[in-house]
């Protein structure tokens, strides 16, 4: 019988990464090729005849065999993280979660590579709601990556994400305010995707007036996230959900936004994966069913 | 130093496929010749190994035999390498949409020589790149007609084949040459391609699918196609939702049109207005923007 999948903890994730720490190739692996090119090379300078000793040739066959090997095996690598980014890009989250966690140990001598195959694993524990190993990757990668560059930029602001699901409001506050000018500065999506954490943390912080201002240019400022807009579109529609029964708006005004985001939302994603991410929109989907 | 002025900037010449051929058949006969020479210089090596070869007044062992021998051909090995360098510049720029500071640096690349047959394909691979971003789609597709040419050059390389191909194919349709883009299409769908690879020839297809009329082909399996359009960045997600739109439209779908109009309203706009004005369907819609 097969057990049901649940994501690791992040102790479990701790424990992984370090028992595999990244440490890039071995002294051997790189130096010992042109060690024995070198070889040849004196072997063959000895020789009156190069051509017609045996053993620079030896040599170098092995030498070459032995960097053809390491091409092959490093193409092999490439390629198996390629295929783990494209079953994450696929939404089989489950799934490329578990190859990422067996890729691990293969990958501690490929720095790079290394930080690819973490960056997946965070996403799909992000989106499997496994959000402490997810606040725990991020750290990890986001200590080892310079602070500006665009995917460290990326990953601070999904972190902000992860923190305000988790209810570390203050972290959070922290983290958008020192990504507001970086942000800006590099521009889309990331400008679209510091929306959406804004929006997060003003219907998080119940501050429903702030998350309903400037909605006209919701949709335009989303856009960019593609379909993932449609969970901005239905936070705002949570706002306009509670101005309605907080009273901060004539009542049949915020029913009829609160309607019409909800359903521009719904026309993105299903509500089932909205839920799922954000449980709180639930009652938008129940009011909604209810009509 | 100050850039120069726009209009002073060297400019690649219009490509001329007759030219590139004599070009690549030129670069063939230099390898070929240095190849020999490293031949000839082996197995004079071999024979006069032991006891050296006088020439003139000089007496070479078979060790300085083979090192001048062996130059011509390093000499080359050298030269295309340095030829490579420039192309990751070139590349930079491309992917900054900076086109005429590519164009520049394509057009002393390309006046050096002598080239390795890859520095000639990858540096024109570059410029059928510039020719689409400065969108002459035309010249653009015959770069790429005459590079797809060249089996050799692509066979170990399926992904430079593939990516190589999308732009063709995409440069064809755009300069409305439909059935080179047909051909491209066929061959797209018998190569190994990457996820990423097989989304642009999915919207390739809707593309030229919307512009030969078959909106029941562009319909078929509609529902898997917008699950695959929600994995490409939004600009080609919406430009794929109001392609299927237009399809449905035409088509009579009014069961798919309004969902597939929300969504491209709410996705790309600008696309959808301006596939509803290309074909003519503007007219008969409201207001498309929000």
């Amino acid at each position: 019988m097969t057990q049901p999948f649940t994501p690791p903890t992040p102790q479990q994730v701790r424990e992984h990464l370090e028992r595999h720490p990244a440490h890039g190739p071995s002294w051997t692996a790189v130096w010992l090729p042109w060690v024995v090119l070198g070889i040849a090379m004196m072997l063959a300078l000895i020789n009156p005849n190069p051509l017609l000793a045996p053993w620079p040739w030896a040599l170098l066959a092995v030498t070459l065999g032995y960097l053809f090997w390491r091409g092959r095996r490093m193409t092999r690598l490439h390629r198996e993280v390629r295929q783990v980014q494209e079953m994450a890009a696929l939404r089989w989250t489950a799934r490329a979660l578990r190859h990422t966690w067996r890729l691990v140990p293969r990958l501690v001598q490929v720095p790079p590579l290394y930080g690819t195959n973490m960056a997946i694993m965070a996403d799909c524990l992000d989106r499997l709601n496994a959000f402490d190993a997810a606040h725990f990757l991020y750290d990890h990668l986001i200590d080892r990556m310079p602070a500006q560059s665009p995917d460290a930029l990326l990953l601070r602001l999904r972190r902000a994400i992860v923190q305000i699901q988790t209810e570390q409001l203050l972290d959070a506050d922290a983290s958008l305010r020192s990504l507001r000018g970086p942000v800006e500065e590099a521009g889309q999506p990331l400008v679209a995707l510091y929306r959406l954490a804004t929006l997060l943390q003003q219907v998080h912080t119940h501050h429903y007036d702030d998350a309903t201002a400037g909605s006209g240019r919701l949709v335009r400022e989303l856009r960019p996230l593609g379909v993932s807009a449609g969970f901005g579109f239905g936070l705002v529609a949570l706002a306009y959900h509670h101005q309605l029964h907080h009273g901060g708006h004539a009542a049949d005004v915020a029913h009829r936004r609160a309607r019409w985001w909800w359903a521009s939302a719904t026309t993105l994603m299903p509500a089932a994966a909205m839920i799922r991410r954000f449980p709180a929109l639930a009652q938008l989907q129940t009011e909604a069913s209810d009509g | 130093m100050a850039d120069a002025p726009a209009s002073n900037r060297p400019t690649v010449p219009p490509f001329d496929p007759r030219r590139f051929e004599r070009q690549l058949a030129i670069d063939a006969a230099v390898r070929h010749a240095a190849l020999m020479v490293l031949g000839v210089a082996a197995a004079l090596a071999i024979l006069f190994g032991d006891a050296g070869l006088p020439i003139g007044g000089l007496h070479l062992s078979g060790l300085s035999l083979l090192i001048l021998g062996a130059a011509p051909w390093l000499l080359l090995g050298i030269r295309g390498a340095q030829l490579l360098r420039p192309s990751q510049e070139i590349q930079r720029h491309l992917d900054q949409r900076r086109t005429a500071e590519a164009e520049q640096l394509l057009a002393s690349a390309l006046r050096r020589w002598p080239q390795s047959p890859r520095s000639r394909f990858v540096l024109h691979r570059q410029l059928a790149q510039v020719r689409h971003q400065q969108r002459r789609f035309s010249e653009a597709g015959a770069i790429g007609a005459a590079l797809l040419s060249h089996d050799p050059l692509l066979r170990r390389r399926p992904e430079v084949h593939g990516d190589l191909l999308l732009l063709t194919v995409e440069a064809w349709i755009e300069a409305r040459q439909l059935h080179a883009a047909w051909q491209g299409l066929l061959t797209l769908h018998a190569l190994p391609l990457r996820l990423e690879q097989m989304l642009a020839r999915l919207l390739l297809q809707v593309q030229y699918e919307v512009l030969i009329g078959a909106d029941a082909a562009v319909l078929a399996q509609w529902h898997r196609k917008v699950e695959l359009a929600e994995l490409m960045p939004q600009p080609l997600c919406g430009t794929l939702h109001a392609l299927l739109a237009v399809a449905a439209r035409r088509g009579g779908r009014d069961d798919l049109r309004p969902w597939l109009e929300a969504r491209a309203r709410l996705l790309g706009p600008r696309q959808l207005r301006g596939l509803y004005r290309q074909f003519d369907l503007a007219a008969r819609t409201a207001a498309i923007a929000p």
